[in-house]
């Protein structure tokens, strides 16, 4: 109980860093999505001039998913690193350092997705019955990010050299998460490796319900929920059997 | 209090081995310390001394469980222990209360106590008029000051202290000491590791002297403290024979 008031102080502190370093504060939160989303709608528009008319919803609704899902897990991956000055101070489970990272950056992707659902209803996608299964899918997308942020926080310390694999992993990730493509058009026979990747079937599953006003596939779903709390086990056991070796490890 | 001898915290045998920055999975180390093994009984200020470079910083993070030792284990019967450390997690932007809060919570307070200790805290830092600006705006002197306020309103039944007693100006020094020192007489239980022999003989019921890492001499304060000078004065001398 402790420490998950902590991890809501220490988030809250965080976000409100953000708020006072710059002079447009909370401002940042809604205008850094709408650049990035710019930057790849004003490149793909000029690439594909001409693609169909429901591209920019089809890029927009990928492209926020997949945001939460590569700040956090980078931001995550580090957070232990980052905190050696704290955790050498005091004692602390380690676990609190990538929740931290899960719990801010959640906060601001729940702000992009509300406007990514206004944009949406402005842009005439019609409101369907299916968008009640959207909390579901958030909470599958947390799980899965929240299992790479805290299994990849508790290997970094030890080899930080993962860092720059994981910056370009997460690249690789995103050309194959069919974020900009329709992964269904990709060959039969690369389809099953393509889905090991978690986003493909996250991505698809927000397209389903929020475009096409479709349930999502329930077996991808509980497939990659099932994968996440074993990730989450596991990475739980590592911080645990090096909770007290992380402040040795990192040395200032 | 100071007689019922009842073990507050205990040492055996352990033991910190530090391996190559880099190849946490092999290679060999070296021993910060090695073989140690005391008691601090409840309500006693223990001094540690010993010369620079013996472990002790490696040693008051094993005791105050942030590390955990190689060899060995440690006990502490139930006792909560933490390390007597400044400015924990402060960030620059935020205000000096919020960074208070933060940092009580940090050092083991829930956030409705530390609140509730707010204004004490912030009295005894004496930055009532700068508490609502950003820390980053604060002299390191300042940020001594605050840092240190919360640290003494944390709760901890075993407290670990790492040298300098004072810290700020000359006048927070002074408050700043004489708290630290209301502590140390009071029954918590004190580890207090430091150069400065006359401290340690003001402050402390017994000392522990660690040579090389390993202890040296352990007992009370004046016999131990005698030999440890005695000690220093040989090598000094020992020193000036050869240049």
């Amino acid at each position: 109980m402790r420490f998950l008031e902590l991890i809501f102080y220490k988030a809250y502190a965080e976000l409100r860093v953000e708020t006072a370093k710059g002079h447009l504060g909370i401002l940042w939160w809604v205008l850094e999505p709408v650049l990035y989303m710019a930057t790849f709608y004003v490149v793909f528009t000029v690439i594909r001039s001409g693609g169909t008319d429901d591209f920019v919803a089809f890029l927009l609704v990928g492209l926020v998913a997949w945001k939460w899902f590569a700040a956090t897990v980078a931001m995550g991956a580090s957070s232990i690193v980052n905190g050696a000055s704290l955790l050498r101070q005091v004692y602390i489970p380690k676990y609190f350092f990538s929740a931290v990272v899960v719990m801010t950056n959640t906060f601001k992707f729940l702000i992009v997705f509300l406007l990514l659902l206004v944009f949406l209803v402005l842009y005439g996608v019609p409101i369907s019955w299916a968008w009640l299964c959207l909390p579901v899918l958030i909470l599958v997308q947390l799980l899965v990010i929240a299992a790479m942020a805290s299994f990849l926080s508790a290997l970094l310390p030890f080899f930080q050299d993962l860092k720059t694999l994981i910056d370009n992993g997460l690249m690789l990730l995103f050309f194959l998460s069919g974020v900009i493509f329709d992964i269904s058009r990709a060959p039969e026979a690369l389809k099953p490796y393509l889905y090991l990747n978690p986003m493909v079937g996250l991505v698809e599953a927000y397209r389903d319900v929020l475009l096409q006003g479709l349930m999502p596939n329930w077996s991808v779903l509980s497939m990659l929920a099932a994968a996440a709390v074993i990730v989450l086990m596991l990475s739980q056991y590592l911080l645990v059997r090096y909770d007290r070796v992380y402040a040795k490890v990192l040395i200032r | 209090m100071k007689n019922n001898h009842e073990v507050a915290l205990s040492a055996h045998n352990i033991g910190v081995c530090y391996k190559g920055h880099g190849r946490a999975l092999s290679g060999d180390g070296y021993w910060a310390f090695k073989g140690l093994s005391f008691e601090a009984y409840r309500g006693e200020t223990l001094g540690i001394i010993g010369r620079n470079g013996v472990g002790k910083s490696s040693l008051l993070r094993v005791l105050a469980g942030i590390v955990s030792p190689d060899v060995g284990h440690m006990d502490s019967y139930g006792n909560s222990v933490s390390l007597l450390a400044l400015r924990v997690g402060f960030l620059g932007y935020l205000s000096g209360r919020e960074n208070a809060v933060l940092s009580g919570m940090l050092q083991g307070l829930r956030r409705r106590e530390a609140e509730a200790k707010l204004e004490e805290i912030i009295e005894f830092s004496g930055l009532a008029e700068f508490i609502d600006n950003p820390v980053g705006t604060y002299s390191t002197g300042m940020a001594a000051r605050l840092g240190f306020s919360v640290a003494m309103h944390a709760k901890s039944d075993v407290l670990l202290i790492d040298e300098a007693l004072g810290v700020g100006d000359e006048e927070f020094k002074k408050k700043s000491t004489a708290a630290m020192k209301h502590i140390i007489a009071s029954d918590r239980t004190v580890v207090f590791v430091s150069h400065a022999i006359p401290v340690v003989k003001e402050l402390c019921d017994r000392v522990l002297w660690i040579e090389s890492g390993e202890v040296k001499m352990m007992g009370e304060t004046n016999s131990v403290l005698r030999a440890y000078i005695a000690s220093i004065n040989a090598s000094k001398a020992k020193s000036v024979s050869k240049a």
